[in-house]
């Protein structure tokens, strides 16, 4: 049975972890004196880049390129953004971080501000996080108290500050250019890309969008070394994961792995099996936009390529096992009707298809089966979203349902499934 | 140069253009919604999609927003493609009601044509289409958000390019729905805009409302009169043509001859770009309302008789004759051909130079720019407005020239820092595109150079441009006009309150050297010395301060000619009235504010009897002896080319344009492929040394009851239309909320203002940019007759009696 590689988690086992001095204590914020005092910011890209790191939030681009494309010499301001809209249902990864270990967040971002020549910050909290906003503030607060955020920090003449907005609860704000969009105050709406936030972000400067892990992360890597980091996992995927699991098991919880060192089914086993009487139906590796996974593919590694191969993807880490006891009808119905809602409306195939994909599918769902019409119908409108879309919204839609429909077809047309 | 493969051909392209670019340039057929060539790229509709193969990647790209990069290879026609252009519009049109047959936008509409090219021919949607129900959002405009395909291309405009902040989108999904607040009324001049942006017809205008189609429209390129900036219009109206189809013009109706049926904007880079406002877009009924049809002649009982020309024109010219020293004051709404003739008439044939066309007010002996300047008119242009770092505005722009609205906004975005100097906050002062400094009424100069000295550090070595409108105090105006003389890097834009003063100007209607100007003509008319008044398309009952001083003078005045199109009341003073043609039925060509002439051809016919009055005056120079064989405007004009210098080299009937490689099969697009250009007047400006004596300030303590211009209600001709009479609050004076209350007013309250012993009864209205202490009363004086006490710009309000409670409005 592999263990747990508890990395990022390590600091949020002791009791009143988000405090600064139980943080200190842990060893916090030794990497920043390193990165302010001992690296230039060419190093710290070098470091990161070393480390092989790949955003934690779904795309899984490589941090340090990330970092890497931000003009050196841009005159005026730059900024670090911390995607912590953590819309994806089933993704409660960043939650843990965020409660019990800010510090490590913040930490993170002032050396990517450091690494980018920032001199400002800002989280970007979803609002369902409302309980967690003051906290942060709190966190920032000590930090400035300690001298680790503001002017002159620790006398290494590098100055930064760090904000925290809440957002107003939208899906896509999830999505980086639309986030900074709903930063500026605007209607969060996906960008045109080409220009990449690299090169105009926030306010037209260049603007580096990392999620939480990512950003959490950094310190470590700062502190071990990048070449460390990058011999945990596989060749592609280095480094831990954090892993949301939840759904029909007995232990659900946030767990870290070594990428590459556990199949899902043993992941399932570690989490205590299957809930008593539950009898397995599927598992979606990387929140509901991933395509779910049957019984047959249990066998695959968790790393990023591996769950690739399969036809899914590990996105942004969250595990939602299955049972029998879920309808398949209404979980394709309401996982159709969240991304209908949650559309922006900025592109027609996502707009217009998610919506009649729903309407479709809540006939269907009335009726109580599927006919051969139905999943023609729903595979055509999947093949008119596919490849047209502005954003990956509309993408992992047409994915994610299209799954659902084509993998359990026999048994929604024939209305096998149990029912309770 | 770099190139790309399309649809199997190698194609070079600059570095920088879109794929759309290339596809249409070659002639592919790439259909769009979303994309606009006047505004920024969303990218949202993906009607565009592309196949795209870059680095061995195959995929489908917005042509719209994908850079072309060397060595791409792009299909505008493979499987793909037509598969991505099938599905989009299938989707778009799930929720389109399809009610083509009774909507405006049915024959120009992208939607449809684009559908009749790539579109499925039946739905597979089987349930309830989304609806909206219609929105009024104002006077011009009617929203059907049912057929809306949330292209986006409304927003875009209103708040990147119009600068408008009471757009909005609400929701998300397919429940998007675009538009003003509920029970709100647009509160933007270029709201009109939206109708062309808008590629199907979920936003139409009301003036076209269920009218006509657009095959039954001829579409007549020529120049807004409303304002001195001539913004380029098309003018469409519906003519029997050979080859139109529909019942109404194949019987071909009497009305059609008078009747426009809508203004659309027409693109002139130098000047109006695209975009029009709604006042030159919506001002156009005015046409057949109240107009003179024939000949008056006024019989000694005092009765009309209506004249034919013949007897009309020789009755006038036998007075003509005997008067002794006839004058003539205009509004500068002609052509300048008109304008020509008349100074051919006085200052060639009569040899008298009483001819004006200034507010009595403003008419001085001195034009502070020509005396500072070497000349008066603008040496900046609207489009310095795009380069210049500081921007210095006195006066209301968003009320006399509302056009170059579009390039302040566009500065104000890109980094230019803009001061607007007016007693109350304007528009740009109030939405923040511009910093506002205050104006004491009476003490505007002092003010105005004491700003200067105290922003010296932000103005030093930039480049400058000063935006005055030419009724502001003439000390700025010198002012002004020196430093814009001295420094290079600074330059001026003179707005012009009156349309064609500048052309005016040009071709010599004025009293120089030793004629009357408007105030000694009226003084003159008043003490007897005057015997022959003609006053041309102006109604100084309405427009001039101190109306006793008119009124007595037309009444003392033997013999008064109005020439005029419409019943206004100082034909009640005239002894004879000669109908003339309003500016779209009469060819010819206007001057705007920075010395572009443009061509107006005429959209319409003349009303009944009605006629250009250059050849009115041609016909007196003729009876009184003087030589005019003009056959035509353009006759005028090529006399005109002789005489004037700056419009020596200048050929305006010859209109310009550069076709565009834009295609024909997108309706709101294929009106933006033809780009006119104008020329511009050659002026020579010598400056002279001027001394300025800083004129006395005064202050005046209390209520003031000042007067300011008004989009629409100051308009010689907008006023007129029914159209534009929910923005245009008759009988109202604005104050702000806290003198309101002060006084105890509420907003709409009814009361009697007591000015210098008369009494005035109106409406008060609130308005929070107005300062305390301002009563601010706009526009013509048709409505209250104001002016009996304004003597100038404002007056003391001697006290404020309320009269009765709110009025529902």
């Amino acid at each position: 049975m592999p263990k747990e590689y508890r990395l990022l988690l390590s600091y949020t086992d002791a009791k009143d972890s988000h405090a600064i001095d139980t943080y200190i204590s842990l060893g916090g914020y030794e990497s920043l004196r390193k990165a302010l005092f001992d690296m230039s910011p060419q190093d710290i890209i070098e470091e990161v880049k070393k480390s092989k790191l790949r955003g934690r939030g779904g795309a899984g681009f490589p941090t340090g390129l990330k970092w890497d494309f931000v003009p050196k010499d841009h005159p005026g301001p730059k900024y670090v953004v911390c995607n912590a809209d953590e819309g994806e249902p089933g993704t409660f990864k960043d939650r843990e971080i965020l409660y019990k270990a800010p510090h490590l967040l913040i930490e993170g971002m002032i050396i990517a501000g450091k690494a980018i020549g920032a001199n400002e910050g800002y989280i970007y909290l979803r609002y369902e996080y409302i309980w967690i906003f003051q906290r942060l503030k709190d966190a920032i607060k000590e930090a400035y108290n300690k001298g680790f955020l503001g002017k002159n920090i620790l006398g290494s003449g590098f100055d930064f500050d760090l904000y925290v907005y809440l957002g107003a609860g939208a899906y896509i704000c999830g999505e980086e250019t639309a986030l900074l969009d709903s930063l500026e105050g605007k209607r969060g709406l996906p960008r045109l890309k080409p220009p990449y936030p690299a090169q105009f972000g926030l306010y037209g400067k260049p603007t580096v969008v990392n999620n939480v892990e990512t950003l959490a992360t950094v310190p470590i890597i700062i502190n071990k070394g990048g070449e460390w980091y990058s011999s945990l996992g596989t060749e592609e995927s280095t480094g831990t994961r954090l892993l949301a699991v939840s759904g029909a098991i007995k232990k659900p919880g946030v767990y870290e792995f070594e990428l590459g060192s556990i199949t899902l089914r043993e992941l399932i086993e570690y989490c205590g099996g299957m809930k008593e009487g539950s009898e397995f139906l599927g598992v979606i590796p990387g929140g509901i936009s991933a395509p779910i996974l049957k019984e047959e593919d249990l066998d695959t590694p968790i790393t990023m390529e591996d769950i690739a191969k399969k036809g899914s993807m590990l996105g942004s880490g969250a595990i939602m096992v299955l049972d029998r006891s879920v309808k398949i009808l209404s979980l394709i119905r309401r996982t159709s009707e969240f991304f209908a809602f949650e559309s922006c409306g900025k592109c027609t195939p996502c707009r217009d298809g998610t919506a009649w994909m729903t309407r479709i599918l809540v006939d269907v769902e009335k009726r109580g089966f599927m006919t051969e019409e139905d999943v023609d119908m729903i595979n055509s409108i999947v093949n008119e979203i596919k490849g047209k879309c502005f954003c990956a919204l509309g993408e992992a839609a047409q994915m994610s349902v299209g799954a659902f429909v084509n993998k359990y077809k026999d048994e929604l047309i024939t209305n096998k499934v149990k029912r309770p | 140069m770099p190139k790309i493969e399309l649809n199997g051909r190698e194609v070079e392209f600059r570095e920088g253009e879109t794929l759309l670019n290339i596809a249409w340039r070659e002639g592919e057929n790439v259909p769009v919604f979303c994309y606009h060539p006047k505004l920024p790229v969303f990218a949202g509709c993906r009607m565009c999609l592309v196949e795209v193969e870059m680095r061995g990647r195959k995929g489908l790209m917005p042509a719209c927003g994908t850079k072309a990069m060397d060595g791409m290879k792009v299909w505008t026609n493979s499987e793909a493609t037509k598969f991505a252009q099938h599905s989009v519009l299938e989707l778009l049109l799930l929720n389109h009601p399809l009610d083509c047959p009774n909507c405006d936008a049915g024959g120009e509409c992208d939607l449809q044509e684009i559908t009749f090219m790539h579109g499925p021919t039946r739905s597979r949607y089987k349930f309830p289409k989304r609806k909206f129900e219609i929105r009024d959002v104002g006077p011009f405009i009617d929203l059907y958000p049912t057929r809306c395909i949330q292209c986006y291309r409304c927003a875009t405009f209103y708040w990147t390019i119009g600068g408008g902040k009471d757009w909005a989108v609400f929701d998300r999904g397919w429940y998007t729905l675009f538009g003003p607040e509920k029970d709100k009324f647009l509160n933007n001049e270029f709201s009109g805009n939206l109708i062309e942006v808008c590629p199907l017809g979920a936003i139409t205008g009301k003036d076209y409302k269920f009218f006509t189609r657009p095959w039954e429209i001829e579409s007549v390129p020529t120049i807004s009169p409303e304002d001195s900036l001539g913004a380029n219009v098309y003018v469409d109206v519906r003519r029997r043509k050979p080859f139109s189809r529909g019942p109404f013009v194949k019987a071909g109706r009497r009305e059609d001859l008078h009747k426009i049926i809508r203004i659309n904007g027409r693109e002139n880079p130098d000047i109006n770009e695209f975009w029009i406002t709604d006042r030159d877009r919506f001002s156009h009924e005015y046409n057949n309302i109240n107009r003179v049809d024939y000949p008056h002649l006024k019989t000694e009982d005092g009765s009309w008789f209506k004249s034919n020309w013949n007897v009309a024109l020789d009755w006038i010219a036998t007075n003509l004759k005997k008067a002794k020293n006839p004058a003539i004051i205009s509004g500068a709404r002609g052509t300048n051909e008109s304008a020509y003739a008349a100074r051919k008439l006085f200052k060639e044939t009569l040899l008298i130079n009483n001819l004006d066309f200034r507010k009595p007010h403003l008419a001085l002996k001195n034009d502070p720019i020509k005396a500072t300047l070497g000349y008066s008119s603008s040496n900046g242009s609207v489009a310095d407005i795009d380069r210049a770092e500081v921007i210095i505005i006195v006066g209301d722009v968003r009320e006399t020239v509302p056009g170059i609205g579009i390039r302040l906004v566009r500065a104000s975005r890109r980094g230019a820092k803009l001061f607007v100097l007016n007693p109350y906050k304007e528009r740009y002062s109030y939405e923040g595109w511009a910093e506002w400094v205050p104006m004491r009424v009476g003490g505007e100069y002092k003010d105005f150079v004491s700003f200067l000295s105290d922003r010296k550090d932000e103005l030093m070595d930039k480049s400058v441009l000063f935006i005055i409108s030419d009724d502001s105090d003439p000390n700025i105006q010198s002012f002004i006009g020196r430093d814009v003389a001295l420094n290079e890097r600074h330059k001026l834009l003179l707005l012009r309150t009156l349309p064609n003063a500048q052309g005016f100007i040009d071709v010599g209607f004025s009293p120089e050297p030793d004629g009357l100007n408007t105030k000694e003509i009226l003084e003159g008319c008043r003490n007897g010395s005057i015997d022959f008044l003609i006053i041309w398309e102006v109604e100084p009952l309405w427009e001039y301060f101190d109306r006793e001083t008119v009124e007595e003078a037309l009444r003392n005045t033997p013999f008064v000619l109005v020439l005029t199109s419409f019943w206004d009341p100082s034909t009640e003073y005239a002894s004879a009235v000669l109908p003339i043609t309003t500016p779209y039925e009469e060819e010819g060509t206007r001057t705007n504010l920075e010395g572009y002439v443009q061509y107006c051809k005429d959209a319409l016919w003349p009303y009944e009897g009605s006629r250009p009055a250059w050849w009115i005056f041609k016909q007196l120079i003729i009876r009184l002896g003087g030589d005019a064989s003009w056959r035509s405007a353009k006759d005028v004009f090529s006399e005109i080319k002789d005489v004037i210098i700056p419009y020596k080299d200048l050929d305006p009937y010859d209109v310009k344009y550069e076709e565009r490689d834009f295609p024909d099969y997108i309706p709101t697009i294929r009106k933006l492929k033809r780009v006119f250009r104008s020329d511009k007047a050659r002026y020579e400006f010598v400056p002279e040394e001027f001394e300025i004596a800083p004129p006395e300030e005064r202050h005046i303590k209390g209520r003031i009851l000042y007067w300011s211009h008004h989009i629409y209600k100051g308009s010689y001709w907008a006023f007129r239309n029914p159209l534009q009479k929910p923005y245009i609050h008759d009988k109202t004076v604005f104050v702000s909320p806290e003198e309101g209350m002060k006084e105890g007013l509420k907003d709409g309250d009814r009361v009697i203002l007591k000015v210098k012993n008369m009494e005035f009864e109106v409406f008060i209205r609130y308005d929070e940019r107005i300062p305390a202490g301002l009563w601010v009363f706009k526009g013509l004086f048709y409505d209250v007759p104001l002016n009996k006490v304004l003597k100038e710009r404002y007056a003391e309000i001697e006290d404020v009696i309320p009269v009765g409670d709110a009025v529902k409005s």
